[in-house]
């Protein structure tokens, strides 16, 4: 599994949505999970499924014709280094305290 | 909307490495069809499938088949295709003679080497090197040395350049399934016919179009008379008949390697044959030049006018003789590198879309 190159809070919603999810997601229905544009969310889990975090298969729906949905889970190290980076972005950030004249 | 936004993630999906082309496209047209389930925007949908195909890496072995070398090699091999042909086009206004444009080079030439750079690009910082690197150190040199270079080769050095220029573009014009013979025949049959053609209004523009649009107050009879008179151009009888022998021999050649040898023919491919033919071309197009020289000094001798040319047909004959040179060389470099299975993901199954 790689490390990525950089967690933008598009990527952060994103990591949430597949970790409150009990089974595998269908890709747009991130999108509307997290409520940003698709043109975030998809990038997105590209590189997720690239760099390991996140694998995909076809939905099994004999009973529905035409194009199959693709569903998205986090692999085991994905989610562990999901919670991770979100936990991470849930912190507070440590505020500036400047220092008093003359300290 | 619907059919709009599907043809849209279809020319998304076209953009992407080959190797996932076909997922994407099936998992973005169930996405379009099932946006109104859960309110989200078809545009949205199509905003993220052309996004992805932007951004998506080109670069991974998993997604492009190709090891980095091989993509390297690539894209060196498209990058080097576009930046010769704008040179072409960039210096072909003073190789050909025929014509100046208001800044010296076609425009075609700035898009074509914006193009090359691009592609260049798209290879990481190696490939960003050797864009920058091949500008100056290709175009300059090519803007300064081409038109000298084409004079001082003269008759020796001609015959040695069109071979190697042959040779370089069956070495990069590899690949390809082969063609039926019958098809092969067509295409260079196609190509032959246009050779002889071409080389037919190469002449008529040496010997009877041109000199009539330099001295537009004689008839062709009394042009030759006063050229016999100063004993000017004397050959061009000669030079010209060898032109049109050259071109048929070319015709014949080109013929004869698309059926031998029988099992593998040299230009067995449509790539090939195409490549070679628009080589052919150009070639046509510039011995039509060299072949125009002496009556041209001889115009400019008698009638105290200017060598060059004068009648439409001659910066026509250039720019179809260049766009016949970037036609061989795009033929040549512009072709899908092939993908190795062994780096590709394992397929998932027939798709639906």
């Amino acid at each position: 599994m790689e490390k990525l190159s950089r967690i933008t809070p598009a990527t952060i919603d994103v990591l949430d949505a597949l970790l409150g999810a009990s089974d595998s997601v269908w890709g747009l229905r991130i999108v509307a999970l997290t409520g940003r544009p698709a043109g975030s969310v998809y990038p997105i889990l590209e590189r997720l499924e690239r760099a390991g975090w996140a694998e995909s298969e076809w939905e099994d729906a004999p009973e529905r014709s035409g194009p199959r949905r693709r569903l998205y889970r986090l692999t085991s190290g994905g989610a562990e280094a999901a919670r991770a980076a979100v936990g991470r972005a849930a912190a507070p950030r440590p505020s500036f305290q400047p220092k008093a004249a003359g300290a | 909307m619907n059919r709009v936004a599907e043809r849209l993630v279809r020319v998304a999906a076209r953009l992407l490495p080959r190797a996932v082309r076909d997922r994407y496209r099936e998992e973005w047209l169930a996405d379009v069809a099932g946006a109104a389930e859960l309110g989200v925007s078809r545009a949205s949908v199509v905003v993220g499938a052309l996004l992805t195909a932007i951004t998506i890496s080109r670069v991974d072995p998993a997604l492009s088949g190709l090891t980095l070398g091989e993509l390297f090699t690539h894209r060196v091999r498209i990058a080097a295709g576009l930046l010769g042909s704008a040179a072409v086009l960039a210096v072909g206004y003073t190789a050909y003679g025929g014509y100046v444009t208001p800044f010296g080079a076609t425009p075609g030439a700035g898009a074509l080497a914006v193009a090359a750079v691009a592609v260049a690009v798209r290879a990481r910082r190696l490939g960003v090197a050797i864009a920058l690197l091949a500008l100056p150190l290709v175009l300059g040199p090519i803007l300064i040395v081409a038109p000298f270079l084409l004079v001082g080769v003269g008759t020796f050095g001609a015959p040695m350049l069109a071979i190697g220029l042959f040779v370089g573009i069956l070495a990069t014009a590899r690949g390809g399934a082969s063609t039926p013979v019958g098809a092969r025949l067509a295409l260079a049959g196609s190509f032959g016919l246009a050779t002889l053609a071409l080389c037919a209004v190469s002449i008529l523009h040496v010997a009877v179009w041109n000199p009539l649009a330099r001295v537009p107050d004689l008839t062709l009879d009394e042009i030759y008379a006063a050229l016999a008179a100063a004993q000017e151009a004397t050959g061009v009888n000669v030079v010209l008949g060898a032109q049109a022998v050259l071109a048929m021999l070319g015709v014949v050649v080109l013929l004869v390697l698309v059926l031998v040898p029988l099992r593998r023919p040299v230009l067995g491919t449509a790539r090939r044959i195409v490549a070679t033919g628009f080589l052919l071309l150009a070639g046509t197009t510039l011995v039509g030049f060299v072949a125009g020289f002496s009556m041209g000094m001889g115009l400019a001798d008698t009638f105290a006018t200017s060598g060059g040319d004068a009648a439409a047909s001659g910066p026509l004959l250039a720019i179809t003789g260049q766009l016949a040179l970037v036609g061989a060389l795009l033929a040549a470099t512009l072709r899908p590198a092939t993908p190795r299975a062994a780096l590709l993901p394992p397929p998932t199954g027939p798709a639906r879309a």
